[in-house]
């Protein structure tokens, strides 16, 4: 950009006529040449804050989608549960006197007792 | 903005869209595993209920390694024989979540130190798993147990505590001759698995020592025993002196050694009938 | 910066409606089919989808839950008795908590035998009772999380 030396408004480079006043724009080379790096700075630094911003803007959803993938989509681990444990078989290790420790079926009557062979 | 800082933003702003990418990224492959776990962990539930102890083992394991916070894996993938492997499971319980993981492991560990013969301690104030797990100790230490009532306020047993508990309970009782007891066990774990291989045993049981049933009906519940029926018809005779002269007509080798009150039918209640 | 609130208000969009498909999409795939030979139990007509919500369950409701493999292989039955809960059957009557469970005659899976339990229910587990008993708990017992798919929704 060249500066209007009346107004010292920036027109573009190559501007014959100042845009806000009119006045004729009289330039050097060295100007030009001034104006066109300054040109090509301020471009690249317009390259890289519109990456910079693009970059920003998917990191920004890949981060949203990875946090609803987390927090609403995966299904919840279900609760715990104790597993089953061996604790022996069913049937006793031991045969138990032949008596009945409680009364909740009749006791024998008082008849003689037949032995099993 | 000058150029120097449109420099600075755009430059500031490429490298925190790097870094959010790369915590999107490490967030989404956490959550792939921990999708890959609960999936994983849910067929060792299912393999684990039709009985294939090793298959849901192995997918248990696989479900841990991928999240290794998680308790529901790493219970179903315990050896309860290893105690490294139930000694691990105490730091698990203290990191858990939710209460109802802690408590499942804090009832494992104790469950599966009392099946090794050692002390539970473990702390599970309010539930009936530690009271199931001192009665077991009890029953199997040779000492009362006492009786299983259900206490007001306490959270309810987990399903492999109760079950652990009403069988070595029954067996104490049954090695005690205390008949009604014997009953009560079986006849719980009789509604809490009615299909299960063990219940013709648990209905022989039940219905055997049942005041109401005929002999005849007895005879044929203790024919639908399957496994071990000799030992099963034995140790059914030396409970029930009662049924013994029924089991010696169709079963001689199960009462030997064994008295046989002559003519004792069984009383349609229980009555504490005088002889 | 109208950028940044440009860009803000397009996240915030696209945020809402995948929350509200992840939340929409489960109830959707858990819309069960209640098959047309089921009787008509708590006024589930046949041939109907029922939507399933989760948990807490009270004794009463209805719930669905897996009695095999296949998509299709679902029963249906009511509540009757919920962890902690005692559950035993007495002269031929199911009771929980003493309390008789009408038009439920457990008969037929215990044999003629009328007097069983009584069973606690362990924590995270149902008892299930429906009119075809072959499929509730009085045959498979207790159900578990594993299998219970969620209580149907009016």
């Amino acid at each position: 950009m060249i500066p209007c030396q009346s107004c010292g408004k920036q027109n573009p480079i190559g501007t014959r006529y100042c845009r806000a006043c009119g006045t004729k724009i009289e330039v050097n080379q060295q100007q030009v040449f001034q104006a066109v790096s300054e040109d090509r700075a301020d471009a690249a630094s317009t390259r890289w804050f519109e990456r910079g911003r693009s970059l920003l803007i998917i990191g920004l959803f890949f981060l949203t989608c990875a946090l609803v993938l987390r927090l609403s989509v995966v299904p919840p681990m279900p609760v715990a549960d104790v597993p089953p444990v061996d604790v022996g078989g069913f049937l006793p290790k031991q045969l138990p006197q032949d008596k009945l420790v409680d009364n909740s079926a009749a006791k024998p009557a008082a008849k003689p007792a037949v032995k099993a062979p | 903005m000058n150029t120097d800082q449109r420099n600075t933003l755009g430059v500031s702003m490429l490298v925190a869209g790097l870094v959010l990418t790369l915590v999107a990224a490490s967030i989404s492959w956490s959550a792939v595993q921990t999708w890959l776990a609960v999936s994983e962990t849910g067929e060792a539930s299912d393999q684990l209920r039709r009985g294939r102890v090793a298959d849901a083992r192995r997918l248990a394991t696989k479900a841990a390694s991928r999240a290794p916070e998680a308790a529901a894996p790493a219970l179903l993938a315990l050896d309860p024989t290893d105690n490294d492997a139930i000694d691990r499971l105490v730091p698990l319980a203290l990191r858990a979540d939710r209460h109802a993981d802690r408590q499942a492991v804090l009832a494992t560990v104790g469950l599966a130190r009392m099946a090794l013969g050692k002390s539970a301690d473990v702390e599970l104030p309010g539930t009936a798993d530690l009271r199931l797990i001192g009665a077991m100790a009890a029953a199997r230490a040779g000492r009362d147990p006492g009786k299983l009532k259900a206490a007001e306020n306490e959270e309810p047993p987990h399903l492999s505590v109760l079950r652990a508990a009403h069988i070595m309970l029954m067996r104490s009782a049954w090695e005690a001759g205390r008949v009604s007891e014997t009953r009560m066990h079986a006849g719980a774990l009789l509604l809490l698995r009615p299909k299960a291989p063990e219940a013709a045993l648990l209905y022989a049981v039940v219905g055997v020592s049942s005041p109401v049933l005929g002999d005849a009906e007895a005879m044929q519940l203790l024919e639908g025993i399957r496994e071990g029926k000799d030992d099963a018809i034995r140790a059914i005779a030396a409970l029930l002196p009662q049924r013994r002269a029924a089991i010696a007509a169709k079963w001689p080798k199960a009462v030997e050694g064994m008295e046989i009150p002559a003519s004792v039918a069984p009383e349609p209640k229980p009555s504490g009938a005088k002889p | 910066m109208i950028w940044a609130l440009r860009t803000l208000l397009w996240f915030s969009v696209l945020a809402v409606a995948l929350v509200a498909t992840a939340r929409w999409l489960p109830a959707y795939l858990h819309r069960v089919q209640v098959p047309p030979d089921f009787e008509d139990i708590g006024g589930l007509v046949p041939m109907t989808g029922v939507w399933l919500t989760a948990a807490p369950y009270l004794v009463g409701d209805v719930v669905a839950y897996r009695i095999g493999d296949g998509p299709e292989d679902v029963s249906f039955g009511f509540v009757a008795a919920l962890p902690g809960n005692q559950v035993r059957i007495t002269g031929g009557d199911l009771l929980v908590d003493g309390n008789e469970v009408s038009n439920w005659h457990p008969f037929g899976g215990y044999r003629g035998i009328h007097d069983v339990g009584p069973l606690t229910i362990p924590a995270n587990h149902l008892y299930v009772i429906s009119k075809q008993h072959s499929h509730d708990s009085l045959s498979q017992g207790a159900i578990g999380p594993d299998v219970i798919l969620g209580k149907v929704r009016e």
